[in-house]
């Protein structure tokens, strides 16, 4: 019939628009979310150095985003939110893999280190020693993050 | 020992369109309804834009402008459409009665094979793009990174899948499959199922679009099941249970014509077998030699319960084997199916057109129009006594007001061309034309037919492949 | 206007960035601006002696065979650690057991960062952390009692932390997560890493830069020899995602600690 290519067409936009409008971007769903953080870093987080509260003129939360990051087996998105020039939410990471294998690979190693992964905010650090990335892996990572944000 | 002849002959048609059919006869065949059609598209393409959209939805800009991003989303999405196609391409040739009425068996045939070259390149590409893909992001070679995918069991398992379908796709090339055995080919092309049923585990477990989408999960398997259930509903469940129901066995083997014979069967119920004029059965004969083929033929009479008749020429070892069938051969039967009914008129009249063995579903379809419908039948043949069942149509084309002519002769001297035609046929905008019959008639006719200003929904044709 | 008195600056060089994070106390902005500057000269000073990218370097020159040629200090200086590294180790970091010949270049980023330290602490910079893409290096206080704390970055989460430590000299970790299987184990010649993360702390950065090297190609056999160093600590991540370390390292703020060694 004639109309049979125009009703496929619309058939396949509607779908399409249908399922673009329904979805909800990554990072809300996929892995369960760690366990908060042991009491001990969290006693740390409450004691505050003195200098914390005067940041009366610290900018609105902004979300400092690293895109997806390949690390050799897949990506991990990397998603930093400052507030106030602190890290205020530093998002589970949402494991992309390209692999099956990466993703068993972090999922095992979730339970093995200590249970949940540390959060750099509640650790209070300056600086993450790590294997050294090269100047373009550097833009999306956290200690670009700590220093775009926390020394101004 | 000879039985009597069973008395098939002619039936009285119902007065008008409307009229209830003589309870004696079977209901009639289900109405089609069009819109089934429209539907059936508009939800074709609603899948393959939801199919898109997750594989889009997966995926992230940053994810693409890693190494081997581009790749990866390549294949993930030729990966996911081949599938939607593949799936599409199983449920077209799953007989679902309702669809298959308004398109018709040979016309959902054609859109298979049409739609066939494309799954079977997207899902190769798909391997093909997913290795070069994640070798690059993984800095290894193609072939170290082809041997890692292949440790998981799942992507092996898709992998046979894969060569299936591709030594598949190969055997139907045109050239090949010309050269192989029809059933060797049949029965090589089955083997898809079971290459679609193992490539399941690994879209579900591994596709990104799945993988952490729990509803997307859902809804893939939901479709992948429910169309399990149609293939088994449909093809294998509603013919065995027709087959069980009717127990049709041959009762007698009547010569009509030179080679041609009609095979009548008789079985129970048949009252309750709703086929119309013009339709096809796939016939399983379970006699040595004949029992694992079905081939499909029309009915050559409305059925008259108990009986069934079909009218076969022996053109090739089975039909010749036709002939020699044994009274009490048990038959399986598959149908009805067909869309070359009087539901597809369109026109206030209708032309049959027939050449040959065509007749057979002509006569029956002939059968399902009314009284003072006064149809022009055509029907071709070298020689009169080629013209099988010539005087059934005439007793069922006079009673129906109508007009008989018989075309014989060579090709180059009696031929239904554009001079003939006309002649024969004054109102011929006033008709639908039916064409029945071998290929190449068919074809010629329905180009005549066209080039005469006859619209393309007011030519139905039925081609039989002998 | 920085809340905590902290300047931080990025600077590309080496093929990674180096990440700056000054104390300002009472130097005004122009006396660390010209620190800062002093301390990027000295490393690219570094990079432009011990590239292994550009032909014409010193370095490049060396591992050609034109040894004759009159050698800038750094070299000198550099291959002095290297040999002591190489001992320090038991000879799981061995630059000269590399393909290519003579390679330092799992020293000298530490190494180079160390001397940018020590420029800011001449140019009077009450405290400063530098980390060279991952090896850093800190003295003084970044605040009234306290320490400067690092995270070392999970292996398979990029911006998760596998431990926190304080940072009392150096910390270098080495990994393959970030480059690809670009780590040689001497004793083969073949490309080999028995850890997912290897981290060694320590007095000099150019020490624990090359200790962490051989840590993370030997594994649990090179932190048996580096738990025989006094001042060196080191922690390792095994592939599987078991930990190991020495006795004396210290994890700060967490809780509990990982496994002590094996």
């Amino acid at each position: 019939m004639r109309r049979a290519p125009w009703l496929v067409l619309g058939g396949a936009v509607a779908g399409f628009l249908g399922v673009l409008g329904l979805h909800r971007p990554a990072g809300s769903s996929a892995l369960p979310h760690a366990t908060p953080p042991p009491t001990a870093a969290r006693a740390g987080a409450s004691t505050r150095p003195a200098a914390g509260p005067t940041a009366a003129a610290g900018s609105a939360a902004a979300p400092v985003t690293g895109p997806v990051v390949p690390y050799g087996y897949g990506e991990l998105d990397t998603r930093v939110t400052i507030s106030g020039g602190r890290i205020t939410a530093v998002t589970v990471p949402v494991l992309k893999t390209a692999e099956q294998f990466s993703r068993q690979l972090a999922t095992q190693a979730i339970p093995v280190l200590r249970n949940e992964v540390l959060a750099a905010q509640s650790a209070h650090i300056q600086a993450v020693s790590g294997a050294t990335y090269t100047s373009a892996a550097y833009a999306r990572s956290v200690q670009a993050a700590l220093d775009k944000a926390h020394f101004r | 020992m000879s039985a009597s002849p069973v008395a098939f002959g002619v039936s009285r048609p119902s007065a008008g369109r409307n009229r209830k059919r003589e309870p004696a006869r079977g209901p009639g065949g289900p109405r089609p309804h069009p819109a089934v059609a429209r539907v059936a598209l508009a939800a074709a393409g609603l899948g393959l834009g939801v199919t898109t959209a997750l594989t889009f939805t997966a995926e992230s800009a940053s994810q693409l402008a890693a190494p081997g991003g581009l790749a990866t989303f390549a294949g993930s999405m030729a990966g996911m459409i081949g599938t939607y196609l593949a799936l599409i391409m199983v449920l077209l040739v799953s007989r679902i009665p309702v669809i298959e009425r308004v398109a018709g068996q040979d016309g959902l045939i054609r859109l298979h094979r049409m739609i066939a070259p494309w799954p079977i390149s997207l899902l190769a590409a798909h391997a093909l793009l997913l290795t070069v893909g994640y070798a690059q992001a993984a800095r290894t070679g193609l072939w170290h990174e082809a041997g890692t995918l292949l440790t998981y069991p799942d992507v092996l398992i898709a992998a046979v899948a894969l060569a299936i379908m591709v030594v598949i796709g190969v055997i139907s090339v045109r050239a090949i499959r010309m050269r192989l055995p029809r059933d060797t080919w049949w029965a090589i092309h089955l083997w898809m199922y079971l290459a679609l049923a193992l490539a399941f585990p690994h879209e579900i477990v591994l596709g990104p679009s799945f993988v952490g989408h729990p509803l997307a999960r859902v809804v893939w398997s939901a479709v992948w099941a429910a169309t399990a259930g149609l293939v088994l509903c449909y093809r294998i469940g509603l013919p065995i249970l027709r087959t069980v129901r009717h127990q049709l066995t041959v009762v007698e083997v009547r010569p009509e014509g030179p080679g041609v014979v009609s095979v009548i069967c008789a079985g129970r119920k048949l009252d309750k077998l709703a086929c119309s004029g013009g339709q096809f059965f796939c016939w399983r004969f379970l006699a040595p030699g004949m029992w694992w083929q079905a081939h499909p033929f029309s009915l050559s009479a409305l059925p008259q319960p108990p009986y069934l008749r079909l009218t076969v020429k022996g053109v090739g070892g089975y039909t010749r084997a036709l002939a020699q069938l044994r009274p009490g051969t048990k038959v399986a039967i598959e149908g009805p199916y067909g869309a070359f009914t009087r539901y597809a008129q369109r026109r206030p009249r209708a032309l049959l057109v027939a050449a040959g063995i065509g007749v057979t579903a002509l006569r029956s379809l002939l059968e399902d129009l009314p009284r003072g419908s006064g149809p022009v039948v055509l029907l071709r043949g070298r020689r009169p006594e080629d013209l099988v069942l010539s005087a059934e149509v005439r007793e069922l084309v006079r009673v129906r007001g109508g007009s008989l002519h018989e075309v014989t002769g060579p090709r180059d001297r009696a031929a239904i061309d554009a001079v003939s035609l006309p002649r024969l046929v004054r109102d011929l905008d006033q008709r639908d034309v039916y064409v029945c019959g071998p290929e190449r008639f068919v074809a010629d006719i329905t180009a005549l037919a066209r080039y005469l200003g006859v619209p393309d929904d007011a030519i139905h044709h039925e081609a039989f492949a002998l | 206007m920085s809340r905590r008195g902290l300047l931080s600056h990025a600077e590309p060089v080496m093929g990674t960035v180096v990440s700056f994070a000054l104390c300002r106390g009472d130097r005004s902005g122009p006396d660390l601006q010209a620190a800062l500057r002093a301390a990027c000269a000295v490393l690219h000073d570094a990079d432009r002696v011990f590239s292994t990218w550009d032909p014409g370097s010193p370095l490049s020159r060396l591992r050609r065979g034109g040894a004759g040629t009159a050698q800038p200090p750094a070299m000198a200086e550099v291959q002095a650690a290297c040999e002591q590294a190489r001992d320090a180790s038991g000879g799981w970091f061995d630059p000269w057991a590399l393909p290519g010949g003579y390679d330092p270049t799992g020293l000298v980023k530490g190494w180079a960062v160390d001397r940018a330290l020590r420029t800011l602490d001449q140019a009077g910079v009450p405290a400063a952390l530098v980390n060279g893409g991952g090896d850093l290096a800190a003295f003084g206080q970044p605040g009234p009692g306290r320490c400067w704390r690092a995270g070392i970055r999970h292996p398979w989460r990029a911006t998760g932390l596998a431990a926190v430590i304080e940072v009392h000299g150096a910390v270098a970790t080495s990994a393959s997560y970030e480059r690809g299987a670009h780590l040689i184990d001497p004793r083969t010649g073949q490309p080999a890493s028995r850890a997912a993360s290897a981290t060694v702390t320590g007095p000099s950065l150019a020490q624990a830069d090359a200790l962490a090297t051989g840590l993370a190609v030997g594994g649990d056999a090179a932190l048996e020899v580096i738990s025989g160093l006094p001042g060196y600590q080191a922690y390792l991540i095994r592939a599987d995602g078991t930990e190991a370390c020495t006795q004396g390292m210290v994890f700060a703020g967490t809780g509990a600690g990982p496994a002590g060694p094996e």
